[in-house]
């Protein structure tokens, strides 16, 4: 073998060499996390399993592969300011699987008004459309809302600690109703269709008046999605998933 | 050291380097997530619709309004006449000039009847008139045990 060539010859042994060690040092890190799920006295490298779920009412939703429907087959037509129980909570169950681990958890709400096609309509307010938890005993103190992710129409929550396999969370709320100020937005309208301003403006020209109410036959629509996330490694794993909130002690901090 | 040792180290050196450097960029962590969805749709139906009825016999009116729109209702009722006649009805109460029916309203139902009756001693000679006004509104909440009084009336039916 000439120099040149086995200057050559080295350098690619060098190469080769290099690659290896880089790949045995990914390795090491990756193989890390496997090994920490292990349960029991075994340390079998079970695959782990993450699950979380609604709860309505005390019962865990499931989902036959279309939109999971709230309030289903109870009467959606509802009367303002009356409020309906609808108690919403999650858990980390899925039946007998015994792999679960532990998650954060996070639900993000939706609500808005839609038309007759299901188009939303931003005129109408989503205030109106309220989520509640009853006053008196109850109280949030499990979940914290993020005001910073919060709009007029979605509405964010993170539950401070880690749910366990197997847990159940506090309820997030537990009603939903209507305002019963959406029966007073109205607009008067005279039989040649001109708006009167109230009531003490109808003057003896307005032969008919009709009062036009801005939300008659207006359907809502409330979303509840809840998102989880593996709390191992969670420092790096919450913020990675959804951005702008952090673990600090174990607990989420929301900026 | 020859220079075939020589180059020899100072590729496993930069190997080493290159090894080292590359092990301090932080693992991908491919981390566990899930997701499960729900919604809820629902209607406001703000209309609502009555009727009254009124049945003449003997000079005397009888009144019964009937709820024909498809949301529950709440009615009151004003009777203009002359003092000679006297008012009553089961689940009707008066009060500030207005009669009001102390039950909420179905669709569909009726309530029961508000007779206005002439005192028969009192028996006018001419023709007279007797006059019913109703008005209804549609059932609001103030909260799950009590109705919204509609603007202006005194009374609300109890929630049951």
């Amino acid at each position: 073998m000439t120099r040149k060539r086995s200057r050559y010859a080295l350098l690619i042994a060098a190469a080769v060499l290099s690659v290896c060690l880089v790949v045995l040092a990914f390795m090491i890190q990756n193989t890390r996390a496997n090994l920490l799920y292990g349960k029991g006295a075994d340390m079998d490298l079970q695959m782990s399993n993450i699950n979380v779920q609604l709860m309505e009412n005390g019962k865990a939703l499931a989902s036959n592969g279309d939109t999971i429907q709230l309030m289903a087959g109870k009467a959606t037509s509802l009367e303002p300011g009356y409020t309906y129980q609808e108690r919403i909570a999650v858990s980390n169950t899925s039946g007998e699987d015994k792999s679960l681990i532990p998650e954060y958890v996070r639900v993000i709400v939706r609500k808005y008004w839609v038309d007759q096609d299901g188009a939303k309509l931003t005129s109408l307010d989503p205030d109106l459309i309220q989520l509640r938890y009853n006053t008196g005993t109850y109280n949030r103190q499990d979940w914290v809302q993020s005001e910073k992710e919060t709009t007029a129409e979605q509405v964010v929550y993170y539950l401070k600690n880690p749910l366990e396999p197997g847990a159940s969370s506090q309820e997030l709320f537990d009603g939903v109703m209507v305002d019963s100020s959406i029966a007073d937005k109205f607009t008067l309208i005279n039989q040649d269709g001109e708006v009167i301003e109230n009531i003490d403006s109808i003057t003896a020209s307005d032969k008919e008046v009709t009062a036009k109410y801005d939300y008659d036959g207006a359907q809502f629509r409330v979303e509840v999605e809840v998102q989880s996330v593996q709390s191992e490694h969670g420092e790096q794993a919450v913020p990675s998933a959804w951005g702008s909130v952090r673990v600090e002690n174990g607990s989420i901090v929301v900026e | 050291m020859s220079k075939r040792k020589r180059t020899f180290l100072l590729a496993f050196a930069l190997a080493l380097m290159v090894a080292v450097a590359a092990a301090q960029v932080p693992a991908t962590l491919a981390y566990f997530t899930d997701v499960d969805r729900a919604e809820m749709n629902g209607v406001v139906d703000l209309a609502w619709k009555t009727e009254i009825h009124e049945k003449v016999v003997d000079n005397n009116k009888h009144v019964t309004i009937e709820n024909t729109g498809d949301t529950d209702v709440v009615v009151r009722v004003a009777v203009y006449a002359g003092t000679n006649v006297s008012v009553s009805g089961e689940d009707w109460t008066s009060k500030d000039g207005w009669w009001y029916y102390g039950k909420i309203l179905a669709p569909g139902e009726t309530t029961s009847e508000l007779l206005a009756e002439v005192i028969a001693a009192d028996m006018p000679q001419t023709d007279f008139n007797i006059v019913v006004v109703h008005e209804s509104s549609r059932v609001v909440y103030e909260n799950n045990t009590t109705l919204k009084k509609p603007a202006g009336w005194a009374l609300v039916p109890e929630v049951k």
